[in-house]
């Protein structure tokens, strides 16, 4: 049957004794599976900026050598 | 057309176009499955009779495991159908695997040592199969650095692919090695054939989280790939126009379309 297994948080938490490996094996599959999404969408947002930048520094390059023109 | 699918799918703004439409719906069913998979694992799953509570670490680490070998065969064959048909995409999605994976397997590793100390009475055994999970994370760590050194990109794509291949042998092996070399690692509990050495109720959890963890793969992929997308395509019309429509669309909202 499918139940809850444990009679307390505190039990939850401590896991017969293995709470210390159980809860720190979550931890740390929290922190890398989070970093795996995180990461590739903030580098992707910051290259888009880049990307914004210079093409408006292109544009200005246009616009002064046509107006700085003969 | 027969193949024109194919060639779509090499194209990168083909694909980035359509997970623009995927990710909406299942970035978030990812995230669901996985806190379903590992909440039911470590809390609704029944104690084990041997192991006691510290087995739960199964539900984090062996789909962990599984997709950092099955990353591998994602990331050779990628860049074997980079190397052969010469397309631009395969290689960006190779690229973005080799990060991932060697995530997962830092993962398995830091996971697989935490349930060896209550286990086994060891952080870590030399026995094959972890010896064989160290070189799988050598070869991600070999093509995650071979793919920044080359000062050309097509020569770096081709020395990827190339190590990428000749590591393929490596993935049967891990997969052998409980069975070839008989130590403290157990035999695998789930087969496809024959009957499974687990009992449902910790096996539909298992499965579950199995589940997630492919899901969970499929959106980092999709993410990685993206952004490589973009690094890559920077001086296409397509992608200078959707740098420039997130900027029309306002600065401060942070943008649907980025993820």
């Amino acid at each position: 049957m499918i139940e809850f297994r444990f009679s307390s948080l505190t039990e939850f938490l401590q896991m017969g004794g293995h709470g210390i490996y159980v809860w720190s094996c979550a931890a740390i599959a929290l922190v890398i599976l989070t970093v795996l999404l995180v990461y590739p969408i903030i580098t992707a947002r910051s290259q888009l900026v880049r990307i914004q930048r210079q093409q408006a520094m292109q544009q200005e390059r246009h616009q002064h050598a046509r107006s700085s023109g003969p | 057309m027969a193949w024109q699918w194919f060639h779509r799918l090499g194209s990168p703004r083909w694909f980035y176009e359509k997970t623009s439409r995927w990710l909406v719906w299942f970035a978030p069913l990812t995230i669901l499955l996985m806190l379903l998979g590992i909440g039911w694992g470590l809390g609704f799953a029944p104690i084990d009779s041997k192991q006691g509570d510290s087995y739960r670490i199964i539900f984090i680490h062996m789909p962990a495991a599984a997709l950092a070998l099955a990353g591998y065969y994602i990331m050779a064959i990628a860049g074997a159908v980079g190397l052969i048909w010469k397309m631009k995409l395969p290689f960006m999605v190779m690229k973005s695997a080799a990060p991932i994976g060697a995530a997962l397997t830092i993962l398995t590793l830091a996971t697989g040592s935490l349930w060896g100390h209550p286990t086994w009475g060891t952080f870590w055994e030399w026995d094959a199969r972890n010896i064989f999970m160290l070189v799988l994370l050598f070869l991600y760590a070999g093509i995650v650095v071979l793919a920044e050194v080359y000062p050309s990109r097509d020569a770096a794509d081709k020395a990827c692919a190339i190590l990428a291949l000749v590591g393929t042998i490596n993935v049967p092996i891990i997969y052998k090695s409980v069975d070839w070399w008989y130590s403290l690692h157990q035999p695998a509990s789930i087969k496809l054939t024959g009957g499974s050495s687990i009992h449902w109720s910790m096996l539909y959890p298992l499965l579950l989280c199995i589940l997630a963890y492919y899901c969970f793969y499929t959106l980092a992929l999709i993410l990685y790939t993206r952004r490589e997308i973009l690094v890559r395509e920077a001086r296409t019309t397509w992608v200078v126009q959707l740098a420039q429509a997130r900027l029309a669309r306002g600065k401060g909202r942070p943008a649907e379309d980025a993820l």
